[in-house]
């Protein structure tokens, strides 16, 4: 008897301690007084953790749940009695604090539910009752049995089920039809069809590519810091050593060392730029007030810096003033030379911008073509849609006939042709951007760059001619300028002029430049052999 | 009358199932709700209308260190934010665009007073005043449940409103402006 005793106690011992893990408080929190302690306990089972919701604060592990435990305890050591400290709770949580909710005209509804129950209960039991020994006593037995054990209804009891199996099984597929349609709105997992066998080797494979990539850029970062520890007063190592940090994600380094660029160029404007995308970057994207003071410091300066503008249009988005984001950004892809990436930002933030505030951007600035535009052509048919489209394009073309000081319009009208491989519009639009954009250097370039691929008509020749000219004004020593002056001569069979311009290009190039561009002085000079060859 | 008899415990025994359909439309509206949003998972606060508890008296700082008595006779916003909480990050700008309108007063709550000073040199300082929390204890006074939490006070130091989460432009302009707006009258 005595060792059963013992076995038992043990055991005891052992549910105690499994159970143990269960309670969230810890012992620390124990009040010496064995009493205190124990109405602490108490006092927390009745208290709710407002975290957690369906805990006691005695059960819960959340960090409020801990604080009201103190509270209690703290109450309870000055002497308070439970109710006070029950009180003083709900005094600042409210009712809601009290796993008992307490009687008030509120809460009466919920008090008196199960009393009301009981009484329907009862009072529908009272109904079938009397119903039931109004009928013949053997026919509701005999219909008992029969729902028991679902034996082969005799022909006047088969009636009965013959209404209520189809409304029973209507209910049954009603019930199963809405399940269905909660389930695909709420609860359907979407996740990719991914065999655990292959996520492991993808796992591997992701695993060898990032430590690679970390490898890289770690290496990367000992090298900006060498050249930093070499030459430390120059603007150039600290922006290089900035960028290697920001690569390897140590955003607040890449902070310090544009802090010492900022020095040491005398608070360029530029890289203060910089300093303020790289305090929001630390920030996880925000536009902090600090950052915000840099970027009004560079706009003083500066007003068209593309970045700065550009963390000033995020400013206001994240401001929520999306129609002063706009405007900014509008600003930045008017002032950023096409086709940079300021311009494509600036045009992707402006839809996402008017998107949110429910804004519609003026049409000249809108990129094109738009996700509505999209959807109606896709929809069409394919004559429909050959006639939409080009009854598209053919009317930017009028529009910019009539309206040629339009950068992005015929930027859109360019691509549009080029999309559509219409060569004969496409050089139109070509000729007409370069003509009507005389200071757009990227438009003289794209017309240029056309008669490499294309056979040179005469047309192009003369268009191409005029913006050499344009193009010198600006620059006749540049690379672009020497390139295509070159072709140009070429194309129009002046072949000594031509082998002048490759000679001075060849020259003005950098003498060891790196990698693909070796290639293209190698292809230079061979195509000025070839051109002496023909002379 | 054979006929009848046996059909009424049948429509019992449907009674359940009704009752159970009922039910699940209920469940389905309120998950509905939640998910959505349109239902109002904010728990209230019964503490406006009451006058505000003590702030902390540990300040951050002498520069940060103004009572709430400093302010007596205009309205003033208390903010319980934490520099580990991110959407204390968040809400920084739209409580720096309030500070303009009236002043804020932060309560950090269960921070450590050089990462909050940390905090507000990375995201800006718009605060009049920053307390220390270090153990939430005036936080339990002041009923909070979850950082960022935000307080208006009228000129008396009665709690006028209570938000719970960050600030954003929305709730400024929905909910702050017109409380102010009312005050001013």
């Amino acid at each position: 008897m005595i060792m059963v005793k013992r076995l038992l106690s043990l055991l005891m011992v052992g549910f105690a301690l499994m159970s143990g893990s269960a309670f969230a408080i810890t012992p620390e929190e124990q009040l010496s007084d064995p009493i205190l302690e124990e109405r602490a306990r108490d006092l927390s089972a009745q208290l709710r953790c407002l975290v957690c919701q369906n805990q006691s604060i005695d059960d819960s592990d959340a960090d409020l749940a801990k604080d009201l435990r103190r509270e209690v305890r703290v109450q309870l050591s000055d002497g308070l009695s439970d109710d006070v400290i029950l009180a003083n709770l709900q005094a600042t949580y409210g009712d809601y604090i009290l796993l008992n909710p307490p009687v008030s005209r509120a809460t009466s509804i919920l008090w008196a539910s199960p009393l009301l129950l009981l009484l329907l209960a009862g009072g529908l039991f009272w109904q079938f009752r009397r119903t039931a020994s109004a009928a013949p006593s053997p026919m509701a037995e005999d219909d008992v049995s029969n729902r028991a054990t679902q034996t082969a209804p005799q022909n006047d009891k088969a009636q009965a089920p013959s209404i209520a199996r189809p409304a029973l099984a209507a209910l049954i597929g009603v019930i199963i039809v809405i399940t269905a349609i909660l389930y695909s709105q709420l609860g359907r997992p979407e996740l990719a069809a991914q065999p655990l066998a292959n996520r492991d080797t993808q796992r591997a494979e992701a695993a060898i590519e990032n430590a690679a990539r970390q490898a890289a850029l770690q290496d990367a970062l000992t090298k900006a810091q060498d050249k930093v520890a070499k030459v430390p007063q120059s603007v150039e190592a600290q922006l290089e050593l900035a960028l290697a940090y920001a690569r390897n994600d140590e955003f607040q380094k890449e902070g310090e060392a544009l802090r010492r660029a900022l020095a040491l160029s005398d608070g360029a404007p530029v890289i203060k730029a910089m300093l303020a995308e790289s305090l929001s970057r630390q920030a996880d994207g925000q536009i902090t007030l600090p950052a915000r003071a840099l970027i009004s410091e560079v706009l003083d300066a500066m007003p068209n810096e593309p970045r700065a503008l550009f963390m000033a249009g995020l400013a206001a988005y994240q401001d929520e003033a999306y129609e002063m984001a706009i405007s900014i950004w509008q600003e930045l892809a008017k002032s950023a030379p096409q086709g940079t990436l300021w311009a494509g930002l600036a045009q992707r933030n402006i839809v996402t911008a008017a998107q949110e505030g429910g804004i519609t951007v003026p049409e000249t600035l809108q990129p094109a073509p738009d996700a509505e535009m999209v959807t109606a052509i896709t929809a069409a048919s394919d004559e429909d849609r050959a006639e939409m489209i080009d009854s598209m394009v053919s009317s930017l073309e009028a529009r910019l006939a009539d309206n040629p000081d339009d950068p992005t319009g015929w930027q859109r009208l360019v691509q549009a042709r080029r999309v559509l491989g219409e060569e004969e519009g496409l050089l139109r639009a070509l000729m007409g951007a370069a003509q009507a954009l005389p200071e757009q250097r990227d438009a003289q370039l794209d017309l240029l760059e056309y008669g490499l691929s294309h056979a040179a008509s005469p047309a192009w020749l003369k268009s191409a001619k005029a913006a050499l000219m344009r193009l010198s004004a600006d620059d006749e020593m540049a690379l672009e300028y020497l390139f295509f002056a070159g072709h140009v001569a070429r194309l129009s069979g002046d072949t000594n002029q031509a082998i002048g311009y490759f000679e001075a290009l060849y020259q003005a190039l950098p003498r060891n430049v790196v990698g693909g561009d070796n290639d293209f002085k190698a292809e230079l000079r061979a195509i000025i052999t070839n051109l002496k060859a023909q002379n | 009358m054979s006929d009848q008899a046996p059909q009424r415990p049948r429509l019992a025994f449907l009674l359940p199932v009704i009752a159970f359909l009922l039910l699940a439309v209920i469940a389905a509206v309120g998950l509905m709700g939640t998910i959505n949003g349109t239902r109002n998972a904010e728990l209230p606060s019964v503490l406006v209308g009451k006058q505000a508890p003590d702030l902390p008296n540990i300040p951050l700082g002498e520069a940060l260190a103004r009572p709430l008595s400093d302010f007596a006779g205009q309205p003033v916003l208390v903010n319980v934010m934490a520099s580990w909480c991110a959407p204390c990050r968040a809400e920084i700008p739209a409580l720096a665009l309030l500070s303009k309108e009236v002043p804020v007063i932060a309560i950090a709550y269960k921070d450590k007073a050089e990462d909050t000073a940390i905090f507000l040199s990375q995201y800006g300082n718009p605060f009049e005043a920053v307390w220390m929390d270090y153990d939430g204890t005036n936080a339990i006074e002041w009923g909070i449940y979850g950082v960022p939490e935000t307080f208006l006070l009228d000129g008396d130091g009665k709690i006028i409103l209570r938000h719970a989460g960050p600030v954003f432009k929305d709730t400024i302009t929905n909910v702050i402006r017109p409380a102010l707006a009312e005050l001013a009258r």
